[in-house]
């Protein structure tokens, strides 16, 4: 009996110095960490809506409303700069071949897409993973409207060899854009 | 039910924690040369993956995350993974004596089995419910039960077969292994959404 | 033995990869590119060190019944921190070995060198021990990785974290992407294993013929 007790002490006394060394190492990474996801939170949007330079968040319950019932819209922001509003960005997820895609999507306050950035996929490497790439990416500025790959008939260049992938990934941008003109009033 | 069915099968098949995420190597070659072993520790397996998937789920979202302590994931992870083998060891020993003694080092060894605490991290990191996680842990447990019996299978025929020296043993089963990856690589490209219809 | 002994021991002649035949899933999974693989091998080296230190020291105190859960308390107390550290000032390096940080706390080298080892020696030869393992351990996942990075991407060196974008050695399309998939690290370990065996098959043969033994019947 006395040996249990003993054990459990040591045991305890181990687990009180690890939790303590942790959570003060802890205490000093996570503000690091916070500030470099807030740093790159804050360079995609701008990529994806580079004429605003303020950026404001859409209410959750405002948001539910605009989507009317589609799955996967996560969050919206309304960018503004010096000369007023600037137009919509909507973070987004859709299915691709390998899991959800989750992508931004800029749209300006004449309902033209202006960048589109993907956040994170799960798509095959070195195949559907290429829908990352600015050479896939990079053709969503500029375009409005309802898009397809070209082999539907639409307007968007697929990753060869991945249509699967680059399906899953325009109906996220063409979701993103539905919602972001609603939220424009367009 | 069906996004259960495609869990189930993404775990076994798709991304296959032997083959596909590379974790369980050291039991996988310590074990697979006895047909008879390999499926006591294929069962166990399964049996650990799946429990530790519930119960690390529970302590990550009713202890951990209501507390802030997300940090300590990994030291509250392994020791609940290190406390259920215990208890799967004292009843094998009660239920099997000579699945115990047959088992050996291996039993408490799955401790260590990065599949274990490889599924459960996962799990959270992939945002599963408790459904979703203890389907993942189950299929990950007989997906690497399935290669775990297959390789066995293969060895037992290998040990009569003239091999050169420098192969035997290890190099050769991590070749096999390699080809074993190439052919489920296959499953690469299955659409188990299409294939439920979701 | 001295304690440089237990320090050069672990770095090749009872190498934890090649010879013990430990960590074998870091070692396949983290090797494909030579900056993945240094820097999972400083990772475990810092929780070995730290492991070692502190097994070696506590253990007059830890009770041999309840070794194992103290020693994995510690190993996972290492690990966590060398995860949070990494998160903070390497997130490039975090994203690519992803779940084989906390994976490190189930890196069989780790716990067989603090039960093998640590608990049974002086705190000077824990260390060096645990040095010389973890380095023995980079050293093996450099070596796999100087095979498979060059023939998978055509590259060596690439390193984002450090902005730096690697040699290219040919034309990325002649590359075998493969090689950086599971498929290449069970291939490329097992060849390894397979050449080392063979050299060493092949000094004991020339050995025994130096010194006029008869040489041993082919199995």
């Amino acid at each position: 009996m006395r040996d249990i007790v003993r054990y459990g002490i040591i045991l305890t006394l181990i687990c009180a110095v690890s939790g303590a060394s942790l959570a003060l190492v802890y205490s000093k990474t996570s503000v690091i960490i916070e500030a470099r996801q807030q740093q790159a939170a804050m360079k995609a949007m701008a990529i994806v809506l580079p004429k605003a330079t303020d950026f404001v968040k859409v209410e959750d319950a405002e948001l539910a409303g605009v989507a009317s019932g589609q799955t996967g819209v996560l969050e919206a922001y309304l960018g503004s700069s010096a000369e007023g509003a600037a137009g919509a960005i909507v973070k987004v997820q859709s299915n691709g071949y390998g899991g959800a895609i989750t992508m931004l999507v800029g749209m300006d306050t004449e309902g033209i897409c202006q960048g589109v950035q993907i956040l994170s996929q799960t798509e095959t490497a070195g195949l559907g993973s290429k829908i990352t790439d600015e050479a896939f990416t990079g053709q969503f500025a500029g375009m409005s409207g309802t898009l397809a790959i070209k082999k539907m008939g639409g307007q968007v260049d697929q990753v060869s060899g991945a249509t699967i992938s680059s399906r899953g990934a325009v109906a996220g941008v063409n979701k993103a854009l539905d919602v972001a003109k609603a939220l424009l009033g367009l | 039910m069906k996004e259960m069915m495609v869990i189930l099968l993404s775990t076994i098949l798709v991304n296959n924690y032997m083959l596909a995420r590379i974790m369980g190597t050291c039991p996988f070659i310590g074990v697979s040369n006895q047909f008879e072993t390999a499926t006591g520790m294929a069962a166990a397996v399964i049996f650990v993956m799946s429990l530790a998937s519930a119960v690390t789920w529970l302590v990550q979202n009713y202890l951990l995350n209501p507390l802030n302590l997300g940090f300590l994931q990994t030291v509250a992870f392994i020791l609940v993974i290190a406390a259920l083998v215990q208890l799967i060891e004292m009843i094998i020993l009660k239920m099997s004596p000579s699945l115990y003694r047959g088992l050996g080092i291996y039993l408490p060894l799955i401790t260590t089995n990065c599949a274990v605490l490889g599924v459960a991290v996962i799990n959270i990191r992939d945002g599963y419910n408790f459904i979703e996680a203890v389907f993942s842990g189950t299929g990950g447990g007989i997906g690497f039960a399935l290669v775990l019996i297959a390789m066995a299978a293969l060895r037992e025929k290998l040990n009569t077969a003239p091999v050169a020296k420098s192969f035997k043993g290890f190099p050769l089963t991590l070749i096999i292994t390699a080809q074993m990856a190439m052919a489920f690589l296959g499953f690469s490209g299955f659409n188990l959404e299409k294939l439920f219809g979701l | 033995m001295s304690a440089l002994n237990e320090f050069k021991k672990g770095l090749w002649a009872e190498s934890p990869v090649f010879v013990l035949l430990l960590g074998m899933c870091p070692t396949m999974a983290t090797s494909t590119t030579v900056m993945n693989g240094l820097g999972m091998g400083i990772a475990a080296t810092f929780v070995l060190l730290g492991s070692n230190l502190f097994v070696s020291l506590l253990r007059k105190v830890i009770p041999d019944k309840i070794r194992i859960p103290c020693f994995i308390v510690v190993i996972a107390t290492f690990v966590t921190i060398v995860d949070l550290m990494m998160s903070a000032y390497l997130p490039d390096l975090h994203k690519v070995l992803g779940v084989f940080v906390p994976l490190i706390v189930v890196n069989c080298i780790i716990l067989a060198r603090a039960e093998a080892f640590a608990y049974k020696n002086n705190v000077l030869n824990s260390v060096m021990d645990g040095l010389g393992m973890g380095i023995g351990f980079t050293l093996a996942l450099i070596i796999l990785a100087t095979i498979r990075e060059p023939i998978a991407t055509g590259r060596i060196l690439n390193a984002p974290d450090f902005g730096f974008g690697g040699l290219a050695l040919f034309p990325a399309k002649f590359a075998a992407g493969l090689i950086s998939q599971p498929v290449g690290g069970f291939m490329t370990l097992g060849f390894v294993l397979a050449a080392i065996n063979g050299l060493a098959n092949r000094k004991k043969m020339r050995q025994d013929a130096a010194c006029g033994c008869p040489a041993p019947k082919e199995v």
